[in-house]
């Protein structure tokens, strides 16, 4: 079974490649489809003649220091001021041989034990406490609580830490959304968090203000357990940072994760509240259809999003569905469809989604094609937004696929990963034996049999024919140690590894 | 001269002599790079200047092993589009605000197009490639800066290329 190349893993491997690295298909295929394909020849070409800037360019450079005024702003900073003696300052004189983020925390716990008690005066407010409508406004705070901190708050203010999640009067927040963190997973080497909102506030808002010196500082605050001691915070789009382990089993990290992650696929935390928010109330079904309706406000490309949905989620699930067939229909498409090359290449290419729309609306169910259908309306669009262009996303899909036992569809999602480099496809293997934990037995041989012909080894389902393999030394391996530190052989035991792991899966499965 | 992971050190026992020398080091790259992202010098200045303070603040999270400048850069762009974000997230350029991202080096032919075509992309298009073609960084580099998987970069640059193409092929028209 030959698994068909994308045309663009095609061309941007061989962009990589006139920039002198690695793309994600190696030199070999790149040339074999490029013999074949002369739109890829033609881009190709286009790319390696074409510089994309000018040698004669280069950045502006300014001379003016910014130091003078960033100093004076520096020695405004509370901490600062009653620092060491190398800061004259108001608080100059009172030297101390605490690290500065030991008196940043010592101070911030001090004004917070000073305010203590205020939002959970305005929890309990019953006029503030609005049925949740997600976060909307541009100028939001968001901040993220601990459920389980709630729950197991001690009513003794003694064993209580109260935290303060300052902003300036710049933040201009109009709007504060409490959310409790509902679990925290890791994805792809990526921490990610899910929150449920709980509240909004939005007008009066549960703020309190003092003086600090010679500036008015704002503060909403909230009780954690001791272990949460720092306080981080960006612009508009402040969060606790809760550091080290909350409550045994999960740790709390800033919503600026998300947020990275997200602006990465264009999409804001607003939105992504939107999603958390339609996933956990009781009428989500017809909340997510309606956010589905309106693609351009979901950030239905992100990896974190996919990985979010893979976790337990009935009703997103239920509405969702649907869709999620639509979106592997359209990028992985099975092998016996009969459509030239075999893919449709990724979203953002607009002649591939034609293709791919003209597609779907002409496919009826048996996978044949109605004349006459091509140009009908196309179903909901998920192109032009949706981009599994990459293995997380991939992954994430088929995960999802697993978990609602559309094992046929997870199939070709699970294959498609198998191409990918193996600096890519490590995190895959690491998640295979969760992925097939309650998946179709069948899933689970035939995801074996991929690992078995992988490592060049004879099956007795044979799938698709895989490379082997290829030979990476450690110095690579940890060239590219964002994703994974392995040497090669490592990778081959990792490999091995899981599939041992699936073949324990599936004698349980016979014992059972 | 004091080296960074020193500079760090000393700036945690609250020597804020030592985070000048990290500033002065580095302020004139990041200046730089917030014009690459927000295109004015102004603002480029004073948002440098918040990514500093947000720095100092954070120092003790800093993994003293890493390099300083791709930590910092992270930081400096969570600012610069936190900063595009609060405008409406659309940043019309001038094509003065554009000299002042990129300058020709020296009488080239094609300059007057790259520059507008530079100007017309979106700022995230812009960064990566000026990132990876004026800084000359690896793609993995890249994805350090940006916090993205290096595929993400491979594609994004991709892209981004893409239109930076079609810009310059429609003034060519």
């Amino acid at each position: 079974m030959t698994i068909p190349i994308d045309c663009e893993q095609v061309r941007i491997s061989a962009m990589a490649a006139s920039d002198g690295e690695e793309g994600p298909i190696p030199s070999v295929q790149v040339d074999e489809h490029l013999r074949e394909c002369a739109e890829c020849r033609k881009e190709v070409e286009l790319l390696s003649n074409v510089s994309p800037l000018p040698p004669t360019i280069r950045r502006a450079k300014s001379t003016e220091s910014i130091w003078p005024n960033l100093e004076s702003r520096l020695r405004e900073l509370p901490s600062v001021s009653s620092g060491p003696s190398t800061v004259t300052s108001a608080g100059a004189g009172r030297a101390t041989n605490d690290s500065l983020p030991r008196r940043l925390a010592l101070c911030s716990t001090a004004m917070c034990i000073l305010v203590a008690g205020l939002i959970f005066w305005a929890v309990d407010r019953p006029v503030s406490r609005r049925p949740s409508t997600g976060v909307t406004s541009s100028n939001s705070l968001l901040v993220m609580i601990s459920e389980s901190a709630i729950d197991n708050v001690d009513d003794s203010a003694e064993e209580e830490l109260t935290i303060r999640a300052p902003f300036s009067d710049e933040t201009n927040a109009d709007e504060i959304a409490l959310a409790v963190v509902d679990r925290t997973f890791n994805h792809t080497g990526t921490r990610f968090v899910r929150m449920r909102l709980v509240s909004v506030y939005k007008g009066r808002l549960p703020v309190g203000s003092f003086d600090e010196g010679q500036q008015q500082a704002f503060y909403v605050e909230t009780r954690m357990p001791p272990e949460s001691t720092e306080l981080f915070g960006s612009g508009n789009r402040l969060a606790l940072y809760l550091d080290g382990n909350i409550d045994r089993g999960w740790t709390v990290t800033s919503i600026r994760d998300l947020a990275d992650a997200e602006e990465s696929w264009h999409a804001n935390v607003e939105r992504f509240c939107d999603v958390l928010l339609a996933c956990e109330t009781d009428d989500s079904a017809a909340r997510y259809q309606e956010l589905l309706a309106t693609p351009d406000r979901l950030p239905l490309d992100a990896p974190a999003f996919y990985a979010l949905m893979a976790h337990p989620c009935p009703h997103a699930e239920k509405a969702v569905r649907p869709l999620w067939q639509q979106a592997i229909a359209m990028h992985f498409p099975k092998r016996d469809a009969g459509l030239p090359g075999g893919d449709f290449g990724r979203a953002g290419a607009n002649e591939d989604d034609d293709a791919a729309q003209a597609y779907l609306a002409g496919q009826q169910p048996g996978g044949q094609q109605q004349p006459g259908m091509v140009q009908k309306e196309t179903p909901p669009s998920i192109s032009g937004t949706l981009q599994l262009v990459d293995i997380p996303s991939a992954l994430a899909v088929a995960q999802i696929l697993a978990r609602i036992h559309d094992h046929e569809s997870a199939e070709p999602v699970l294959q498609y990963a198998m191409t990918q480099p193996p600096a890519l496809r490590t995190d895959y293997f690491d998640l295979l034996p969760d992925l097939c934990r309650d998946a179709d037995p069948r899933l689970i041989r035939t995801t074996r049999a991929s690992l078995k012909s992988l490592l060049g080894e004879a099956d007795e389902t044979p799938v698709a024919a895989e490379r082997p393999l290829p030979q990476r030394n450690a110095k690579e391996d940890i060239r590219d140690g964002g994703i994974r530190t392995t040497g090669e052989s490592n990778d081959h035991d990792s490999v091995k590894a899981v599939i041992d792991q699936l073949q324990t899966l599936l004698d349980g499965r016979n014992a059972e | 001269m004091v080296h960074d992971s020193e500079a760090i050190r000393k700036c945690l026992t609250g020597d804020i002599n030592a985070f000048r020398s990290l500033v002065e080091r580095y302020e004139r790259e990041a200046l730089a790079h917030a014009r690459t992202i927000v295109g004015n010098a102004e603002d480029s200045r004073e948002l440098v200047q918040e990514a500093f303070l947000d720095a100092f603040r954070a120092l003790a999270k800093f993994d003293c092993t890493r390099e300083f400048y791709p930590w910092f850069y992270v930081i400096l762009r969570n600012r610069c589009y936190g900063w595009l974000k609060s405008r409406g997230r659309s940043v019309t350029l001038s094509l003065e605000s554009c000299h002042n991202v990129i300058v020709p080096c020296e009488t080239d032919v094609g300059k007057e197009d790259v520059e507008e075509a530079l100007l017309r992309l979106g700022a995230e298009d812009r960064e990566i490639i000026l990132l990876k073609y004026i800084d000359g960084l690896a793609y993995r580099s890249v994805a350090d800066r940006l916090e993205i998987p290096i595929g993400t970069v491979m594609s994004r640059l991709y892209h981004a290329r893409r239109r930076l193409r079609a810009i310059l092929e429609s003034a060519t028209n």
